[in-house]
């Protein structure tokens, strides 16, 4: 039952048969009943009129003034019949012809109201009742063919289950027609998905019904993604291989043959370098590509705890210097995006920090409706304008000797651009050192705060 | 200084076992986790230099189980894995230093130094007792008088041991667990052949004994 339109037919089907089969039931039998009564409202009147029409003579004989009762009554077998029944004799309508009806017990203080079998097949509704005429005991009955009436009732049932019948195969075409109508973008859906799956196309066509849309929308958000982290990857494996062959290929010369032996300092010097270059290009490549990025949806992480614990790594990293970590963090504020990648963001920008800063390390955390903003300031000696704007040109180093340096701003320059967000050098006006400020935008569609 | 080095790769902890046995460590090293485990739980170490990626038991279980046990072994971990979020996760579990590799053995043994200076509560510079300088880098020792010394390896580490704990009273199966790594035959005769050497060029009152009992640094010469 995993087809929608199978279910939603099945659905349908036993919906409507129950609420047909519900109708038919109590429309037949109210139907019955009203014929019923009607016809026994007609019986107690003719039972009045044959009491009326009963006279007794002198002889205590009971007598009949037929001319007051109705034609039928003297028509044969016309299933309007009477029979009166006195201590004295007894009394049957012509249309009885001679038969005897097979009579009820009746009793004198209500009215019996009953079938019983007829002459020639005829089901008869009898309605009689015990009088006392002349202080006589007097049982009426009166009686009308019912057969005509339920074989009327009997088509007419039949006229309404046909009726209701071919209303529910029109409505079942109906539904399927309209399921089919609004699963075809789904079917468009999955017809494009081979074509996906080979290649064909890069995204599903977005023309879907509201209720799918979303669907389409993020399925196609992930397969872009997927397409920039596959690019990223293997623009970052290019790279570093690129960049590693001009190393390799200086160690291989060197090694080829022995130094002469007044070069053999140069040798080291040239060795040690090459060293420096292949592990800083694998450092910055590696970590490139190990950057998850933004995009996600709902990928958020609280920033105060992850902070919280950064901080206390990067002051037993630096606990001989005496530093002081000044945070200002928003309770709420959320970072959009990946847990390692904030830590390798936050970390690289505050490593760097430490390195340069005499006592004081500021953290601040701004966000408002579009964007999240980290600043870190140190009160170290900062950067002159030039090498600001040395700095600002990615993976420039200022001071080559200090581990790390610029590497790591580059590093967390790579992270924000993943984020589609900018990083800004400057000047730190509160402490005098530089400043590192992140702006991150929120992913459309996240709160800037999680209240 | 008794020194567990956890390297799985035999390559790097041979060079780097030389290194800092150079540098004055008593080397043990180990390259299973679980023997890991039991080694630094078991044996008295100074301080642990600890890979992450270990066969049988990860580096990182490791050192919570020690902190666990309430074991306070310094522990400097040593690793490839230097991605900030893996430097929180390494302190978190109780690191005290973190070093990313590739790395200079100097640099190692400075932060070695550095950690085992922290853990000793002793502050930046030479170590300094009973009147003696000790130069860590170059394993000389300077007198009062000015006089400087070359100290052989073991001579280094016995030294820098008494040092560390002036006015103690150290047994002799203490010394030597500090002083020797596992393998070595502790003979307590031949810690008393180093300790008379250091006796010799430094002065006989620098090191007292108690008999049966062991060692007393730096008491009479203070």
């Amino acid at each position: 039952m995993t087809s929608l339109q199978t279910r939603l037919s099945t659905g349908l089907i036993l919906a409507l048969v129950g609420l047909i089969t519900l109708a038919v039931a109590t429309g037949g039998y109210s139907l019955r009943r009203l014929a019923e009564d009607f016809v026994a409202t007609r019986l107690e009147h003719d039972l009045e009129t044959v009491l009326a029409a009963l006279t007794f003579d002198a002889g205590n004989q009971p007598r009949l003034v037929t001319d007051r009762l109705g034609a039928t009554f003297h028509q044969p077998y016309s299933g309007h019949y009477y029979q009166i029944v006195t201590p004295q004799g007894e009394i049957c309508s012509r249309s009885l012809w001679d038969t005897d009806l097979p009579l009820p017990l009746l009793t004198a203080d209500h009215l019996t109201r009953t079938f019983i079998a007829g002459p020639e097949h005829q089901r008869l509704l009898l309605i009689g009742r015990v009088f006392h005429v002349q202080n006589q005991p007097v049982s009426i009955i009166v009686t009308e063919d019912f057969t005509p009436m339920d074989a009327g009732l009997k088509r007419l049932l039949l006229e309404f289950t046909l009726i209701a019948l071919l209303l529910l195969g029109t409505l079942l075409l109906l539904q399927r027609w309209i399921v089919r109508r609004g699963l075809a973008p789904l079917e468009q859906v999955r017809r494009e998905l081979p074509k996906l799956a080979r290649g064909e196309i890069f995204q599903l066509s977005v023309q879907a019904p509201d209720e799918v849309r979303p669907l389409v929308v993020e399925l196609n958000r992930l397969l872009d993604l997927m397409n920039q982290r596959q690019q990223r990857n293997r623009h970052a494996l290019g790279n570093l291989a690129h960049a590693l062959k001009t190393p390799l290929t200086v160690l291989t010369q060197l090694t080829d043959q022995a130094p002469p032996i007044d070069a053999i300092e140069n040798c080291w010097q040239e060795l040690r370098q090459q060293l420096r270059n292949i592990r800083r290009l694998t450092e910055r490549e590696l970590k490139r590509a190990r950057i998850v990025g933004g995009g996600a949806p709902g990928q958020r992480v609280l920033l105060a705890g992850e902070v919280r614990d950064l901080i206390e790594t990067l002051g037993r990293i630096h606990r001989n210097r005496s530093l002081r970590f000044e945070t200002r963090i928003p309770p709420d504020s959320m970072f959009p995006g990946d847990r390692d990648d904030l830590l390798e963001l936050l970390g690289n920008l505050l490593d760097n920090a430490c390195q340069w800063a005499r006592q004081v390390v500021r953290l601040s955390a701004d966000t408002d409706a579009d964007d999240l903003w980290l600043r870190v300031e140190d009160d170290g000696p900062g950067c002159s304008p030039s090498q600001l704007e040395r700095l600002r040109q990615r993976g420039v180093r200022i001071d080559e000797s200090r581990a790390g340096h610029g590497l790591g701003l580059a590093i967390a320059g790579d992270i924000i651009a993943q984020y589609s967000g900018s990083l800004r050098l400057d000047h730190s006006e509160a402490l005098g050192g530089l400043l590192a400020e992140a702006r991150l935008p929120h992913p459309s569609g996240t709160p800037a705060l999680n209240q | 200084m008794r020194l567990l080095l956890v390297e799985d790769d035999a390559s790097q902890s041979g060079r780097l076992r030389i290194e800092l046995e150079q540098a004055g460590f008593a080397v043990d090293v180990v390259a299973d986790g679980v023997e890991a485990e039991f080694m630094g739980a078991s044996e008295p170490y100074d301080v642990v230099v600890l890979d992450l990626g270990l066969p049988g038991r990860p580096g990182l279980e490791i050192l919570s189980r020690w902190r666990a046990a309430d074991n306070p072994v310094p522990v400097l971990i040593l690793t490839a894995r230097d991605a900030w979020h893996e430097k929180v996760d390494g302190f978190k579990a109780g690191a005290d230093d973190y070093l990313g590799k590739p790395f200079h053995a100097a640099e190692l043994i400075a932060r070695l130094l550095a950690l085992l200076r922290r853990s000793n509560a002793r502050p930046c510079g030479p170590l300094r007792a009973a009147g003696l300088e000790l130069n860590e880098d170059t394993q000389t020792v300077v007198t009062r008088g000015g006089e400087t010394f070359d100290l052989t390896g073991t001579e280094f580490r016995l030294l820098r041991y008494l040092m560390l704990h002036p006015g103690r009273l150290l047994s002799k199966t203490r010394l030597a667990e500090h002083v020797y790594d596992f393998d070595t035959e502790r003979d307590s005769n031949v810690l008393e052949v180093y300790i008379n050497r250091l006796r010799r060029k430094l002065g006989r009152e620098l090191i007292a004994t108690r008999r049966g009992q062991g060692y007393v640094f730096g008491i009479e010469g203070e």
